[in-house]
């Protein structure tokens, strides 16, 4: 079907390497530089070989097919994979994460780029062995405002603990994966991870994830990167109001480095209802 | 990998935190068994800046979703934001204690409106299930927007809809991606707008599959 004015055209299918279990398998993610530059991202089902991660590109209006990440297999020796989430910040230049499993079983974040409309090898996040060994570890979430300007965000996890981190890219140089200043004093639980992220210009973004509070109850918490720096975690207000017991921010958008929504629900003990939360209008 | 016809995959696709709770967490747990214990110290930062510079607002619960006494009220899974104050987002609120109807709502010049039943479903669509699971807004007033309904025989299917200039359209099923084959279940999991009118979406049938839609800019 063509697709012209507005009117959405018929569903493809991803078509992709015969030997790969395609029954079942998703797009789990997609986005889009410009109009007919997009780039997808999912995990074919188990099947002979494993359950790799794929990508998909479409130039200048035509999709090609899905392929597994390259060399993935050397890197996803457990077998299980998910592909998270992709950005891209120009067209044919997009960055996905999302998580293998090592051969003990682990799963492990995993970062892989896609420059000029070529897809390189996934490669765990740079500094995060130094920061928890091979424990286990996801990247659940990313956006990048431009070419080689992304930040990422997931969690990693020492056996005692799971704590949310991000890290960032800067001209296409990944740096260090950092957990979220001050959120150690209100993930009383030690169970932490990063929810969503957008990113509306180079080191100017916000992002939303979840603790859990002294209570062992699901809390959200938003943090905002303002010039390159990331500020402290900080608590949705106004949720004694809703007698909220547990909070859950499901998306994130920033149209500028001061201007983000969040989106999502709230639990109280006799109902559940959706929940917006904003940034204040500057002057 | 999520199954076509799992009825939790739209949940879980969206919720990492419901994902943890469940198949991660059960990973994770059964990683923890097999990794060492090394007793590593805690490497979450303690320097906490004393304040953020960027103002985040009071939770807020939209208006114009009807009250009644069920425990799932409504719920939020998607927002895009094309300009300052300009956004919109999707969801679902409960009709009654087996039904959701998809809904969205938008922000206008940093007012949040209404929220909106998603036009377009016919009386029989209304007596089941939709939801709104993504959305994108390319600019102020311009937004497509993809979910499921669920239909008499439990099967689901997929929609859009498109929002132009603050109006929304009807939704509509995605052409094609009603299959006799799908086996139950169809999900959308992402959109990506370019431009007004231009957009990307994605999901699942029994195979992965994406659909796009063309528009004048």
């Amino acid at each position: 079907m063509d697709e012209t004015n507005g009117v959405w055209g018929k569903a493809l299918e991803l078509t992709g390497p015969q030997s790969f279990n395609h029954n079942g398998a998703g797009v789990d993610s997609l986005s889009c530089a410009s109009v007919g530059n997009c780039s997808a991202g999912g995990t074919f089902p188990k099947g002979t070989h494993g359950e790799p991660s794929f990508v998909a590109n479409e130039t200048n209006g035509t999709w090609g097919p899905a392929r597994e990440i390259p060399r993935f297999a050397k890197l996803n020796v457990g077998g299980s994979s998910e592909l998270r989430s992709i950005s891209c910040g120009a067209p044919g230049n997009c960055d996905a994460v999302g998580q293998y499993q090592q051969k003990s079983g682990v799963t492990r974040a995993y970062i892989v780029s896609e420059s000029k409309g070529a897809w390189g090898p996934a490669f765990n996040v740079p500094g995060l062995t130094k920061l928890n060994g091979r424990h286990m570890s996801s990247l659940t979430t990313i956006s990048c405002s431009s070419k080689g300007n992304c930040s990422a965000g997931g969690y990693y996890g020492n056996g005692d603990r799971q704590i949310a981190f991000i890290v960032n890219e800067k001209n296409g140089i990944w740096g260090t994966p950092m957990a979220i200043p001050g959120l150690v004093v209100l993930n009383k639980d030690h169970t932490s991870y990063m929810q969503t992220i957008s990113c509306a210009s180079i080191g100017n973004c916000g992002a939303s994830g979840t603790y859990s509070d002294s209570a062992g109850n699901a809390q959200s918490f938003l943090v905002n990167e303002t010039n390159g720096t990331w500020g402290p975690a900080i608590v949705i207000q106004g949720l004694q109001n809703l007698k909220a017991d547990s909070t859950d921010v499901l998306s994130i958008s920033c149209a500028t480095s001061f201007s983000c929504s969040a989106v999502g629900g709230f639990s109280a003990p006799n109902n559940n209802g959706a929940v917006i939360v904003s940034t204040k209008r500057q002057h | 990998m999520f199954r076509a016809n799992d009825s939790s995959r739209h949940c879980t696709r969206h919720r990492v935190g419901a994902n943890l709770n469940k198949s991660h967490w059960a990973k994770m747990m059964i990683g923890l068994v097999l990794i060492a214990i090394f007793g590593t110290a805690s490497t979450d930062s303690l320097a906490s800046p004393p304040t953020s510079k960027v103002l985040w607002g009071a939770a807020m619960t939209i208006h114009g979703l009807p009250t009644h006494n069920l425990l799932f009220g409504s719920d939020l899974f998607s927002v895009s934001c094309a300009s300052v104050g300009n956004c919109s987002a999707g969801g679902n609120y409960a009709l009654n204690s087996k039904h959701s109807q998809a809904f969205v709502v938008d922000e206008t010049n940093g007012v949040w409106g209404k929220a909106q039943a998603v036009p377009g479903f016919t009386p029989r669509d209304a007596s089941e299930s939709t939801q709104v699971y993504v959305i994108s807004c390319p600019s102020a007033g311009n937004c497509s927007a993809g979910g499921i309904y669920s239909v008499r025989d439990n099967n689901t299917l997929i929609f859009v809809v498109d929002e132009t200039n603050g109006v929304w359209g009807h939704a509509i099923e995605v052409p094609g991606s009603a299959r006799i084959d799908s086996g139950g279940g169809s999900f959308i999991t992402t959109i990506s707008c370019p431009s007004a009118g231009n957009c990307s979406a994605g999901g699942i049938l029994p195979v992965a599959y994406s659909q796009l839609s063309r528009g004048p800019s």
